[in-house]
């Protein structure tokens, strides 16, 4: 009978060399292909960012094109907005600012993550450029339930956020005629109450993390600014 | 019993031989239609071409290359060690293959989201290792993944095809029905996908059943 340490080698010996190789290839072909990975990852979140900001009136037939930090929504009647983007970190949270060339800021949009009913929501909000309502909602990763959790990626869930107001939290109800009795109220998707809570609660965390941070930087910003146009007079 | 004794027989070339097994993997031995493999992406990414054949290009790439790699290494396997290579084997080449799509594809990468992933617990591929990898060499291996493969284009395809023009009157996004005739979007939906591969397999069975009955009567 074999010493139990040269079995274990004589079996496994395969096993360990395979290990070994396979992942040698998974390490080269992940730091070849991460840097490709990550601009694709970020180009997509960009390329989200004007339909949380603009009206959707002006984005419809638009198409949006991403180079570097700049963004150009080009509109169905052939007229070019081009957008800069400055990213920064706000609360730990992402913040993504938008402004047109040259211009005040637009609006926000931040990036907001917590639990959902199957695992982490990614989500980004829109908030508009007076820091008083949100514009937008998108749902970047989820696993919530096929055709039911799922649904927080729809328009038809989406839309209760926009236009909300953020100065309030938002709150989830399961009538329609309650959700359109006020604005800031969210409809919960039929059998996914849990989904629909867990993104009105990271919408809510995320703006209440960031919004007061964003109004003190602008009112810092504003007699700033008031006292460099004085000095110009 | 000893070890020794479970070794495998001496893996020669006494199979089929590769033109065999590819025609097999074709039409005959189909693994969607003939042998109900694979049925996870089956039913699950072909509302639309485009992701089925996303996902046939990344179960090719994953069967060929496991395939073919087990061949290679077929003398040195243990029996009662060979699942665990060929699992080690194919997870390696599906991360592979998820990591490309996320690289140069990335939105159908988004698309398919846990379903390229999943690809490892696609029966297909380890039912290939076990019948034709561990027994024959490289060549009838790559022959018998390359048939498989193209049967699961089948599969996918004729399946992806039906739920795309009767759901949403598009073939590859291009629009093939007229406005006027109505869609059906439960085809588009999780039901629409069990009722396409119902209605091919009742179809497949029935073009089978043609030659027995006709030599009945």
């Amino acid at each position: 009978m074999n010493p139990p340490r040269a079995s274990f080698f004589s079996q496994s010996w395969l096993i360990l060399l395979l290990g070994l190789l396979f992942g040698g290839a998974l390490v080269a072909v992940h730091t070849n292909l991460s840097p490709v990975i990550a601009a694709n990852q970020r180009a997509e979140t960009l390329r989200q960012l004007p339909g949380l900001v603009l009206p959707a009136a002006e984005l419809a037939g638009a198409e949006i094109t991403v180079s570097g930090d700049r963004i150009a929504v080009r509109r169905a009647s052939g007229e070019t907005l081009d957008l800069a983007v400055a990213e920064s970190e706000v609360a730990g949270h992402q913040l993504y600012t938008l402004a047109a060339a040259g211009g005040a800021p637009l609006g926000y949009v931040v990036r907001g993550i917590g639990s959902g009913y199957a695992d982490d929501i990614d989500l980004l909000v829109g908030l508009s450029g007076d820091l008083e309502r949100l514009t937008g909602l998108f749902v970047l990763s989820q696993k919530e339930t096929p055709a039911l959790g799922d649904e927080i990626t729809k328009e038809p869930f989406r839309r209760w956020f926009t236009g909300a107001p953020a100065t309030a939290p938002l709150v989830v109800v399961k009538s329609a005629a309650e959700a359109e009795s006020a604005p800031g109220r969210v409809l919960a998707l039929t059998a996914a109450t849990i989904s629909s809570r867990s993104v009105c609660d990271i919408v809510n965390a995320t703006v209440a993390a960031v919004r007061p941070q964003l109004a003190a930087a602008a009112s810092a910003a504003a007699p700033a600014e008031e006292g460099e146009t004085d000095g110009g007079r | 019993m000893a070890v020794a004794e479970l070794e495998l027989p001496a893996a020669v070339d006494d199979g089929p031989t590769a033109a065999e097994r590819f025609i097999a993997g074709i039409l005959p031995e189909n693994p969607t239609f003939r042998q109900l493999l694979g049925m996870c992406p089956t039913l699950a990414v072909t509302a639309a071409m485009k992701p089925a054949l996303t996902m046939v290009a990344a179960t090719a790439f994953v069967l060929i290359s496991a395939n073919v790699m087990v061949s290679l290494i077929r003398h040195l396997l243990k029996p009662h060690l060979r699942i665990l290579v060929f699992t080690l084997t194919i997870a390696t080449f599906v991360t592979i293959a998820d990591r490309l799509l996320a690289a140069y594809l990335y939105p159908m990468s988004v698309a398919l989201g846990p379903y390229v992933p999943l690809i490892i617990v696609n029966c297909i591929i380890i039912a290939r290792c076990e019948v034709c990898g561990s027994k024959q060499g490289p060549f009838t291996a790559f022959a018998d993944a390359a048939g498989n493969s193209l049967g699961f284009l089948i599969g996918l395809g004729s399946v992806a095809t039906v739920r795309e023009i009767l759901g949403m009157g598009t073939w590859f996004g291009l629009p093939v029905l007229p406005a006027v005739v109505p869609r059906w979007v439960i085809m588009v939906m999780p039901p629409g996908a069990f009722i396409a591969l119902a209605l091919l397999l009742a179809l497949v069975n029935w073009y089978q059943a043609r030659p027995k009955r006709r030599a009945e009567v």
